[in-house]
């Protein structure tokens, strides 16, 4: 089955965001290239509070990012929210050895990013670096979770190898 | 069979180029003049006769407006600037044409290479001061492009046990061809062993899988074929185009199931009189190894995930070149891996000429149809069928 950007929550409940909204002048502030507007200050307040928050139809339940102001299935205006958390397993990696990617980056080289498809919601796909101490130990097909690594105004998404499951 | 009114009934009667290199000290405009200036004078016309123009809005390509005014061009009844790959705007404006809301349009695209792309251009001040005026867009989450595309290649590898001295092939084809092509920025001879040697940019993507960023500039005149055949000796007729796009997007385009590729393809078959077979030379747009890899797929010379075998048993070791289906010639100018990054325009182009038999040296016999992909996965997929007149 082809990936969409639509995605059934499975078990995942709502989340309310209400609480985590931060005022608009901070996330213009905090995210000076950011698409901020009504529809993704959720997902911009969650990045800066360490949580990946993506918007949820309250009508049908269905999933979608990147934020969006209509449900894309069923038409809904209604949006609400929820946290992506759990384990993820990564489908594409890259290596950056030079280049745009590398710009402002003074980690190791190569630098890991990847694309990773969450378990829950189901198919969901988010690309960030990958923070590991042994880039040679990653690749497709690794298990990893959401970690946030520091940048200069705010912390940003990343994943780091699951090693909840390998036996020490 | 879909119906297709505008079948065969607009043409390219006039073609211009700069040629590609890695530094024409020159403008954008300057370039653009000169592509366009070249491109009306193909077509046996005036600046009079321009009664339609339509430009790009990528990198530094000046507006329709700008260049209407540059060429003195005293009137028109239709213009448009807009996104690449340069097979949007040969289309739109073609059915311009066809609507008959103008006559007989001008198309070009100038491209210099930016100072983010490249360290040596990033010490040049005027390049610079050009790009800065390119607007920017909102941060993706995708941080660059190439990583994107390298991201897709890296899916595809691991998918398909895809091996990198697979996707070499591609790149030496076109590097043969542009051995014979003036217009190309990289002309020397490489081998395999080069391609596997060469440095990586975004792994598993390497330098010579990247489309080189050129100076450089490409110019079309298109009209009505009926007034096409009063004009011109070697009409090119457009027989079927399209674009091709799905409802996801960003990361969930990184997949290989269903692309807008795949719609194009259905698109572009259904809207043709003419089957694969009957194409007698292909451009698999070739911005980064992997999509022309893809479009050989999706265009139907092979399954996906086949494509890179599918290279390697048409590779034809005595000419260095790739022979589809035993028979088809690709990127005979070298595709942007080797002529320069010219967003499908250097594609279209050659194809105009192969079919004009107008290559030089690098003619490739009497081809009668040429295939062109341009764009890719990524939210530009486009693709036309190409051929001569009777």
């Amino acid at each position: 089955m082809a990936t969409t950007d639509r995605y059934r929550p499975g078990d995942a409940a709502p989340f309310d965001s209400a609480g985590l909204l931060l005022p608009d002048e901070d996330l213009l502030a905090i995210f000076p290239d950011g698409a901020i507007d009504f529809e993704s200050r959720a997902y911009y307040s969650g990045i800066a509070q360490r949580r990946l928050i993506i918007n949820r139809c309250t009508k049908c339940g269905l999933a979608h990012h990147p934020p969006r102001p209509m449900c894309p299935a069923c038409w809904s205006r209604s949006m609400g929210t929820m946290e992506v958390t759990g384990g993820a397993v990564i489908v594409s990696l890259v290596l950056s050895y030079q280049g745009m990617n590398l710009r402002d980056w003074t980690g190791a080289v190569p630098r890991p990013v990847a694309v990773a498809e969450f378990d829950r919601p189901a198919g969901f796909r988010y690309t960030a670096p990958v923070l590991a101490d042994d880039v040679e130990g990653v690749t497709v097909g690794t298990r990893v979770v959401l970690a946030w690594g520091e940048g200069r105004l705010h912390p940003v998404p990343a994943f780091r190898p699951d090693v909840s499951g390998v036996a020490l | 069979m879909r119906a297709n009114p505008s079948k065969d009934a607009v043409a390219i009667v006039g073609i211009g180029t700069t040629g590609y290199s890695r530094d024409l000290a020159r403008s954008a405009p300057d370039l653009a003049i000169d592509a366009c200036t070249r491109a009306i004078l193909d077509a046996g016309l005036t600046a009079r006769a321009i009664d339609g123009i339509c430009g790009t809005t990528w990198n530094t390509s000046p507006s329709s407006g700008f260049m209407q005014a540059a060429l003195g061009i005293p009137e028109t009844t239709w213009h448009a600037d807009h996104m690449v790959p340069f097979t949007y705007n040969l289309v739109l404006a073609a059915n311009a044409v066809f609507a008959g809301t103008c006559e007989v349009a001008l198309v070009y695209t100038s491209l210099r290479r930016l100072p983010s792309l490249s360290r040596a251009a990033a010490g040049d001040p005027l390049r610079q001061r050009a790009a800065a005026a390119i607007p920017t867009t909102a941060v993706r989450s995708v941080p660059d492009v190439s990583v994107g595309y390298a991201g897709l290649m890296s899916s595809y590898i691991s998918r398909y046990s895809a091996r990198r001295e697979q996707f070499g092939y591609l790149v030496l084809n076109g590097r043969q061809y542009a051995e014979r092509n003036p217009l190309a920025v990289f002309r020397d001879e490489i081998g395999m062993p080069d391609y596997l040697a060469a440095p990586m940019v975004n792994e598993p993507m390497s330098r010579l899988d990247m489309d080189v960023p050129v100076d450089g500039a490409d110019a079309f005149v298109v009209t009505t074929t009926a007034r096409a055949r009063d004009i011109s000796e070697s009409p090119v007729l457009l027989h079927a185009a399209t674009f091709g796009r799905i409802d996801k997007f960003r990361d969930a385009e990184l997949d290989l199931d269903r692309t807008g590729q795949n719609v194009v393809s259905e698109r572009l078959w259904n809207l043709s009189d003419l089957s694969l077979s009957d194409i007698d030379v292909m451009f698999a747009y070739d911005g980064f190894s992997i999509i022309a890899v893809t479009w050989i797929e999706d265009m139907g010379y092979c399954k996906r995930g086949e494509g890179c075998a599918y290279l390697a048993s048409s590779w034809e070791p005595a000419g260095r070149r790739l022979l589809l289906d035993g028979r088809v010639p690709v990127n005979t100018h070298g595709g942007s891996l080797s002529e320069g990054g010219s967003q499908g325009a250097g594609h279209v182009r050659e194809a105009v000429m192969q079919l004009r038999q107008a290559a030089g040296d690098r003619q490739v016999g009497d081809p009668r149809s040429a295939l062109v992909t341009a764009g890719a996965f990524l939210s530009n997929p486009t693709a036309m069928i190409l051929r001569s007149d009777g």
